[in-house]
C-alpha cells in the first residue's frame, strides 16, 4: 500500500471547493430538465468516474492511485460527485445550444479538452498519482469516449420523450 | 476460460432483462443502473482493497472477467430485481427475489471456482447479507427516483 500524505491538504480541500461550486451551480442554474432527467444527468458523471477508475486504477493496470492512500477512502468517494455538475452542465449546454449535428464532434472535443484541463489541476492538487507510465495525455480519448456515449444517451432519452 | 464464462453469464442476466416484462421506465432503469453499479462496486472495494476480506486475481483475464460482472453482470440483476418487486403476485415476487439470491450464492461459488476471487474471511452467509442490501439500496432508490417525479407532478 502506497501512503501519499496523511493530512487534510490541498486535494481534499481541491475535492470539497469542488463539489460546493458545483453544486451551487447546479442549483443556482435556471432549471432545464425534469428532476428525473436532471438527476440522472448527475449521476451519468459520477457513474463514468467510477467505471473508468475502477477499471484503470485496479490490480493488474493500477494505472493511478487516488488521493492520500491507495485504500478506499470516504474522501475518493466523494471525489467521484466532483464529476457529477460536471456531466449535468455538459448536457445543460449540449441542450442549450441545439448544435447540428456537424459541430458535435466540436463540442465532444471542447468539453474534453476542458476535462483534461481540470484533471491536470486535479493532479496539481494531489488527487491523482499516476504510475506505470500512465499520462494526462491518455485520458483525452477516455473522455472523448465518454462523452459520445454521453450524447448518445440524450439523444436515447430524448426519442423517448424524456426531455 | 474465466472471461468467456462471466462475458456469457453477463450477456445472459442482459437477455433476461430485455426479455423481462417491465415495471419501471427507461429514465428509471438507467438512473437504477448507474447508481446500484456506484453502490455496489464500493461495497466491494471496501470488502476488497480496505478489508481484503475478498482477493481478486491479478491476471489480467481473470481480473477482465471480475470487472465484467462488477460492471455489467451485478447491476443489471439488480435493475431486474427493481422490476420484479413492482409485479402485482407476491408469491411471484419472492419466489424470484429468493432465485436471485441463491443465484447470487452461486455466481459468488463460480467465480472462486474459476480463481477469479479467493475469499479468505468471507461465507456463503455474507454473501446472502450482500445481496439482501444491494436489494435494498435498489428498493430505496426506485423510491427515490419516483419521488423525484411525483414532487414535481405536485408542484406542476
Amino acid at each position: 500500500m502506497i501512503i501519499y500524505d496523511t493530512h487534510f491538504n490541498a486535494n481534499e480541500w481541491f475535492i470539497m471547493i469542488s463539489l460546493c461550486f458545483g453544486f451551487v451551480c447546479v442549483a443556482f442554474f435556471p432549471k432545464r430538465f425534469p428532476r428525473q432527467v436532471a438527476a440522472v444527468f448527475l449521476m451519468c458523471g459520477v457513474y463514468s468516474g467510477f467505471f473508468f477508475d475502477h477499471s484503470l486504477s485496479v490490480e493488474p493496470i493500477s494505472f493511478y492511485d487516488v488521493n492520500d492512500i491507495s485504500k478506499f477512502q470516504l474522501m475518493d468517494f466523494l471525489s467521484y460527485f466532483m464529476y457529477a455538475p460536471f456531466s449535468y452542465f455538459f448536457f445543460y449546454a449540449y441542450d442549450r445550444l441545439q448544435l447540428k449535428p456537424s459541430y458535435i464532434p466540436l463540442y465532444i472535443l471542447v468539453w474534453s479538452l476542458a476535462s483534461v484541463g481540470i484533471e491536470w489541476l486535479a493532479v496539481l492538487f494531489g488527487v491523482f498519482h499516476y504510475q506505470h507510465g500512465y499520462q494526462l495525455a491518455y485520458s483525452l480519448p477516455i473522455y472523448l469516449l465518454v462523452q459520445s456515449c454521453w450524447v448518445a444517451l440524450y439523444h436515447g432519452l430524448k426519442n423517448r420523450s424524456f426531455l | 476460460m474465466s472471461l468467456a464464462v462471466c462475458t456469457f453469464l453477463a450477456w445472459i442476466t442482459i437477455l433476461i432483462l430485455a426479455m423481462l416484462p417491465k415495471t419501471l421506465t427507461l429514465l428509471e432503469m438507467v438512473f437504477l443502473f448507474f447508481v446500484c453499479t456506484i453502490f455496489e462496486l464500493s461495497i466491494f472495494t471496501i470488502f476488497h482493497l480496505n478489508l481484503h476480506w475478498i482477493e481478486v486475481s491479478t491476471s489480467p483475464e481473470k481480473s477482465f472477467a471480475n470487472l465484467t460482472i462488477r460492471l455489467i453482470c451485478v447491476p443489471v440483476i439488480l435493475v431486474i430485481i427493481s422490476n420484479v418487486q413492482f409485479y402485482p403476485s407476491n408469491t411471484l415476487r419472492w419466489i424470484l427475489l429468493t432465485t436471485i439470491v441463491v443465484l447470487g450464492v452461486i455466481l459468488q461459488k463460480i467465480m472462486q471456482w474459476l480463481g477469479i476471487i479467493t475469499t479468505p474471511h468471507w461465507n456463503m452467509w455474507l454473501t446472502i447479507l450482500m445481496w439482501c442490501s444491494y436489494f435494498a439500496f435498489a428498493r430505496v432508490m426506485v423510491w427515490f427516483i419516483r419521488y423525484l417525479k411525483k414532487t414535481e407532478d405536485r408542484v406542476a
